[in-house]
């Protein structure tokens, strides 16, 4: 007798892991982040009916925690305006981890990244989704996932300074980003 | 589909350049390295008792009648 229940749990433990992971950049607090992780749980095991047998359950779960996560953005948004300042402040890195300063800096500049673009950077560039997945994840065109990686890496190398003789043009909307902090995003 | 789509968000009216593949790679590589050291941290307790919570009560909407004691 096989027991699904069984192989989805150690399915959907294997994966969080990675939904951790994902959920933690994406919000940049880590308790919100594990909410998120759960919330996901719950409605991947609840909703299973409407996962199609023999497509990507990773793609799948990513899915849902990032439609969780921008629809509560958006109601948060509507319900506490203020809440923005407050998290804000929060966007700063975790103060214990005894990683190089490469890497404190690097989370500092995709701190400042719009959620749409680190979105797609860590679907792309993390997890290794192909645009094509990344598409089908986000709901947007193939053609906005590539320009939204792009768009993304060359602000991470701008805010890095890692931009070798490129001349980038000077973006308005990224400084606005950086100033209004993570949450404050569209 | 692919081609030419993304006025869908308003947001590429600009064409911006491909990155040059070194700067690319840097920027991949410390993302993955960022994201590895995530991935890494231990699962909480809460997910797996989450997850047994969930089993557990969907065998026993299954067993229906079946009365497990408390």
């Amino acid at each position: 007798m096989t027991r699904p229940a069984d192989d989805l749990q150690t399915l959907l433990i294997g994966a969080v892991p990675n939904l951790r992971a994902f959920a933690n950049s994406l919000c940049g607090d880590p308790t919100r982040a594990d909410d998120l992780v759960q919330d996901t749980l719950v409605k991947a095991w609840t909703n299973l009916d409407s996962f199609e047998k023999g497509s990507n359950l990773k793609a799948w779960l990513f899915t849902i925690l990032r439609n969780t996560y921008f629809s509560e953005l958006r109601k948060r948004r509507r319900e506490v305006e203020d809440a923005d300042n407050a998290m804000a402040e929060r966007m700063s890195i975790l103060p214990d981890q005894q990683v190089h300063m490469d890497l404190i800096d690097f989370k500092k500049a995709f701190g400042t990244l719009s959620d749409d673009q680190k979105e797609v950077l860590l679907l792309v560039g993390a997890e290794g989704f192909s645009y094509e997945e990344a598409a089908e994840i986000t709901g947007a065109a193939v053609g906005t996932v590539k320009s939204r990686v792009n768009r993304a890496r060359v602000a991470l190398t701008k805010s890095l300074g890692l931009e070798s003789g490129e001349d980038f043009t000077s973006n308005t909307e990224f400084m606005g980003l950086v100033r209004m902090g993570q949450t404050g995003v569209r | 589909m692919g081609a030419g789509s993304a006025s869908k968000q308003g947001e590429s009216t600009t064409i911006q350049p491909p990155l040059p593949m070194e700067l690319q790679g840097q920027i991949g590589q410390r993302l993955r390295e960022a994201y590895n050291e995530l991935i890494s941290e231990p699962v909480p307790d809460r997910f797996v008792q989450l997850l047994q919570q969930l089993k557990t009560r969907e065998s026993q909407n299954s067993d229906e009648g079946q009365g497990s004691d408390p």
